[in-house]
């Protein structure tokens, strides 16, 4: 890759338009507000434009906004966006030749744009008399010169989905009809012509192949699947276009792109469909009427890689190049060449949209099954046999490999290396990355090396939505801590065509297999939610659990509710639900002779918010562990932790009755409903970042009143005193005491998590993805809402440190160092087998993996550690003191006989 | 002793314990020399005086000395010392309370090994306990010798009451909730909770 420009996350970075020139193309982006070049040589952008606007309340109607940008055809230099209500237009070379805005009425719709030689032209519909008004605007200036209306059949919405425009050409589809309607280009031809065509079926799509001054060819989509494509050819001098249709066979699924180049009679049209894990074009040239010079290729791909999103088709120097983009994320780049095509390019896209991430540990090698095997039993005779068997299967092994190694070298080198890298290290310390991405691509991935064990695409995904976000459940079956069975992770997703079915593959997490038994694509009910279970059923499996629409709860694989669920500590689920805007509590209960597999919920409590809206629920992680109960305070006394497994975060935003907009935070406990924690931030915007371990939550957020980033750190405590120091329970009458304490952050936030270890003894860290790249590891003391605001010995000798607003960053504590990673969305953090290290997965467009050592390297030798010299010196103690004690035993007898 | 007493029994002059006069005097010279005269004269009686003057050794007294060490006076001894060995620990109190003092409550190699010498002292004087009266079990002094073995015992004791207030004021002692923590279990939950949004 020579280079890269990440855009703006904002508004301003998603890309409207490209227009592609020779050397650089112009990229519209931000509903057409920002203009901007990059040249292709070097990735610069040569410059960058912003509309001129003077309506400032802009950020009220992002959502009704519609831009149109359009090239002129007859002076390619020129570029025409209409955003909205303003109409501008600047050259190739960075000029902005002109701004206007139009006279906003609230009934005018500005929808179409086209350009002539002379005029850009604002198709606006007015929706009293339904009549769509054109106005001239002179192109050089932008001068309204004269307008005119036509009657108009469509309404507003309508007339953006199913119409587009051509040269001075509307075309609109209204079912099986497409009204190819002419605006006149000159001021004294005012002659509005319709003309239709008639297809077999309804309509679904309109696309614009190639466009020029005096020929186009479009494609007309029926949802029959017939395709078919018209050229239009321009009357000499009128503004009048005569259309034909092109007689070409086309496949349901096939795509159409069209390449012109100069050395070329013709257009070539390009028809590619994909069959499979095979890519068929046939190319042909497009003269008058006609098709001549066919010729097909076909071209296998590596993997199924489901249907064509996009084509294009490019002649450059000679060489035709075709380049797609798969339904699975998949960027191809095929050369048709004589001797047939060519895959040049593979790159999978499709990791830069991860939304679901887990890690599974490796395998066990086969000598450590052994130890496990031979330390298994039980009874002495039992465990002496199998420590002798074990041992000698060790020593044939040992033979066998010496063997091995005489006669054949280093021959399977590269398969032992390769089987090496999937067995589990001393530490734990490697992992496979099972990750989701939202176009329904599963990789799994190494950890030490960052490269892909195996991958599968599930054609017919849709993810669950997720406020506004996506989200795909994805659950360990069965871990790994069983050597005797394979691990088995489960997907949960949606049917991308009728979104009511629920998908549920379950597969190996190391090769990636897809486990028969345990997938299936029909549940007789709705999913409405889906877990999984709390105790493991058959082999170690565990079962996923699923509440329906009518509220009934489910297994799959079907066994009884009592074997998947604890029947002794009871079983609460809570539910929230977006259109009442209310978390619903419900209780389970299970009877230990029941054999029933699904049962009804039962409402016990219920949280509804009003006049603010929940934008998101924030868990615990799973992985979370409490080692130490309590806080030991500088004169010896212990403040206990609240730690309440049950409590989940959750954050509305709403604008109160002066108008100023708020977030609130809760903590909600979901076994009683009760609310511990709640935190109202006024002047404040989303998105809220949450992390919530121990006893303790940190969010962050944006402050508006003071333009910066905050982050707010709260800890729950129960006091001097414990209620009860076995079991813990949300009914327990225990008021937590909170403290908390606001920070500024230097860094914006996209993204933050803590780290995990495995028992939850090393300090914790928080891991902030900023926008500028950095991954940021932060201490939480730093964050410690007991920070005090004047140090006394008694907080010194407790460790803390002296409150003061900013956090400050040390550029140490970068964890990717110059490696930035953008637009990271979810940071994944897991814990290894060393209590000291924790590993830290951040993903985004980019994807960056370490691992961290938030108290240091405590548990392990420096990487420096000089083994030569300590191995040596005790060498030389040994015979030193061997020595030593001969001389001395010399010198005895020596004095002995003095 | 037996010097003491003989000198209690002759007085001689001070800083000389004992001493016999290896050189006659000057009148037994001339008792001597007159024998040898008169013994010219009449050989026989001057010979008998000179032998018995003769035989009899310089400093020896014909006269018997009686034993005066009274048996009370002995027992008395004993047990003065036997309080003395009992009574060891408890003298040796202040100065290692000093030492303690000394140290200061702050961590330093000093201090570590003032309260490290501050614990294995008495405990070495307890496990040495036997071996310190075993001389006076010799000596035969039955009777009391277990009071004496208690008092030493406690001696010890406060010794070890002295470190463990010192290793107290050092902080060292796992007296407060604090110190156990490490060691608490996890509670054990009593509810299981699952859920999220809603997909429908």
């Amino acid at each position: 890759m020579r280079w890269r420009k990440v855009f703006e996350t904002n508004e301003y970075g998603k890309i409207d338009r490209i227009i592609w020139y020779d050397q650089e193309s112009v990229i519209i982006s931000g509903q057409g507000r920002r203009a901007r070049s990059l040249r292709y040589a070097d990735g610069l952008e040569v410059w960058q434009l912003a509309a001129t606007t003077t309506n400032t309340n802009s950020n009220q109607d992002t959502v009704a906004k519609h831009c149109q940008v359009i090239k002129n055809r007859y002076d390619p230099g020129t570029i025409h966006i209409l955003s909205d209500d303003l109409l501008w237009s600047v050259s190739s070379y960075g000029e902005m030749l002109w701004s206007i805005e139009i006279p906003i009425k609230s009934t005018l719709k500005n929808l179409f744009l086209l350009s002539t030689s002379q005029y850009v032209i604002v198709g606006s519909l007015d929706s009293n008399s339904n009549q769509l008004q054109v106005t001239y605007y002179s192109k050089q200036d932008g001068q309204q010169a004269f307008s005119s209306s036509l009657p108009w059949s469509f309404n507003a919405k309508d007339s953006l989905n199913k119409c587009s425009t051509m040269n001075n050409l509307i075309l609109c589809s209204n079912n099986e009809e497409l009204s190819i309607i002419t605006i006149p280009t000159t001021t004294d031809d005012t002659n509005v012509k319709t003309r239709h065509i008639k297809a077999s079926s309804k309509i679904e799509q309109i696309r614009i192949l190639y466009e020029s001054t005096t020929r186009s060819v479009i494609l007309i989509k029926s949802d029959n699947g017939e395709t078919k494509i018209y050229q239009f050819n321009k009357k000499e001098s009128t503004s009048e276009w005569d259309f034909n249709e092109l007689n070409i066979q086309m496949k349901s699924n096939s795509f159409i792109s069209i390449a012109t180049d100069k050395n070329l009679a013709g257009q070539q049209i390009l028809e590619a469909s994909a069959n499979d894990q095979k890519l068929n074009f046939h190319v042909s040239t497009i003269n008058e009427q006609t098709l001549t010079n066919t010729r097909s290729y076909s071209v296998e791909l590596p993997e199924n890689m489901g249907e064509i999103e996009y084509l294009a088709y490019s002649v450059v120097k000679n060489t035709q190049l075709v380049t797609l983009r798969m339904q699975d994320g998949s960027l191809l780049v095929i050369k048709l060449a004589d001797n047939g095509a060519e895959l040049i390019l593979h790159r999978d896209e499709a990791l830069s949209s991860i939304i679901s991430v887990e890690t599974f540990d490796l395998s066990l090698s086969i000598t450590q099954m052994r130890i496990e095997e031979e330390f298994g039993g039980t009874g002495m005779f039992s465990m002496f046999t199998k420590r002798i068997s074990s041992q000698v299967s060790q020593l044939i092994s040992f033979f066998l490999r010496l063997l091995d190694l005489f006669t054949h070298g280093n021959r399977n080198r590269d398969y032992l290396d390769k089987q090496a890298a999937l067995v589990r290290d001393e530490f734990n310390l490697n992992k496979i990355l099972i990750v989701v991405t939202s176009v329904g691509k599963v990789f799994g991935i190494l950890t030490q090396s960052g490269g892909i064990l195996w991958k599968n695409f599930f054609p017919n995904f849709a993810p669950f939505e997720h406020f506004n976000a996506v989200h795909v459940p994805l659950f360990h079956i069965r871990s790994a801590a069983h050597y005797t069975h394979e691990p088995l992770a489960s997907i949960v997703y949606r049917d991308r065509n009728s979104l009511h079915d629920t998908h549920i593959r379950t597969f190996n997490p190391y090769t990636g297999d897809l486990e028969n038994n345990l997938t299936t694509s029909s549940l007789p009910y709705h999913v409405k939610r889906v877990f999984l279970s709390t105790q493991a059923v058959d082999e170690f499996c565990k079962v996923l659990l699923f509440v329906d629409t009518n509220n009934k709860i489910h297994t799959y694989p079907s066994v009884p509710l009592s074997r998947a669920l604890s029947t002794t500590i009871p079983t609460y689920i809570y539910l929230f639900d977006k259109s009442e805007q209310a978390f619903v509590g419900y209780y389970l209960s299970i009877d230990e002779n029941d054999q029933k597999t699904s049962t009804n919920l039962k409402e016990v409590w219920r949280v509804s918010f009003q006049n603010e809206e929940v934008i998101n629920i924030h868990t615990r992680l799973s992985s979370d562990r409490v080692h130490s109960a309590g806080i030991v305070l500088g004169d010896r006394s212990v403040l206990y932790k609240y730690t309440n497994p049950n409590l989940i975060a959750v954050v509305t935003e709403g604008i109160d009755y002066q108008k100023v907009p708020f977030v609130n935070i809760y903590l909600l406990d979901t076994v009683t409903g009760s609310v511990k924690l709640s935190h109202t931030h006024k002047r404040v915007k989303s998105p809220v970042h949450i992390v919530l371990s121990e006893n303790w939550i940190v969010y962050t957020y944006y402050n508006q009143r003071y333009r910066r980033y905050e982050a707010v750190s709260s800890s729950l405590f129960e006091g001097e005193a414990q209620y009860n120091y076995s079991t813990f329970s949300s009914f327990d009458p225990i008021e937590p005491v909170i403290q908390s304490k606001a920070y500024i952050l230097p860094y914006g936030v996209n993204a933050i998590q803590v780290t995990t270890t495995e028992k939850g003894i090393t300090s914790r860290d928080i891991i902030m993805a900023t926008p500028n790249g950095m991954l940021i590891e932060i201490p939480w003391i730093l964050f410690d809402p007991r920070r005090p605001l004047d140090l006394t010995p008694m907080d010194r000798e407790e460790g803390l440190i002296m409150y003061t607003p900013e956090i400050m960053v040390n550029f140490e504590s970068v964890i990717n160092y110059y490696k930035y990673v953008y637009n990271i969305r979810g940071i994944h953090t897991v814990a290894t087998g060393l209590e000291s290290t924790s590993i830290v997965f951040a993903y985004g467009l980019d994807l960056f993996f370490t691992r961290v050592f938030p108290s240091r390297i405590f548990d392990q030798l420096k990487d420096d550690f000089d083994f030569m010299i300590i191995g040596w010196s005790t060498v030389a103690f040994v015979v030193g003191s061997f020595v030593a004690k001969r001389f001395a035993s010399i010198h005895q007898t020596k004095k002995a006989w003095k | 002793n037996i010097s003491s007493t003989t000198s209690s029994v002759r007085p001689v002059p001070s800083r000389r314990k004992w001493f016999v006069d290896l050189k006659p005097s000057k009148q037994e010279r001339l008792t001597i020399a007159a024998a040898a005269t008169a013994n010219n004269n009449d050989g026989a009686v001057a010979t008998a005086a000179n032998d018995t003057a003769s035989l009899t050794s310089l400093g020896f007294s014909e006269q018997k000395v009686a034993d005066l060490i009274p048996q009370e006076d002995d027992d008395r001894l004993l047990a003065r010392r036997s309080w003395d060995i009992a009574l060891g620990p408890l003298k040796q109190l202040p100065m290692n309370m000093i030492f303690a003092w000394m140290a200061g409550n702050s961590f330093s190699l000093m201090s570590i090994m003032i309260v490290v010498m501050l614990f294995q002292k008495p405990i070495q004087t307890i496990f040495s306990l036997s071996s310190a009266f075993a001389s006076l079990e010799q000596e035969g002094v039955g009777g009391n010798i277990w009071l004496l073995k208690l008092v030493y015992f406690l001696g010890s004791l406060t010794h070890l009451a002295l470190a463990l207030y010192k290793c107290q004021s050092m902080g060292l002692l796992p007296t407060y909730n604090s110190d156990w923590i490490a060691f608490a279990d996890q509670q054990t939950q009593m509810e299981v909770t699952a859920g999220g949004f809603s997909y429908f």
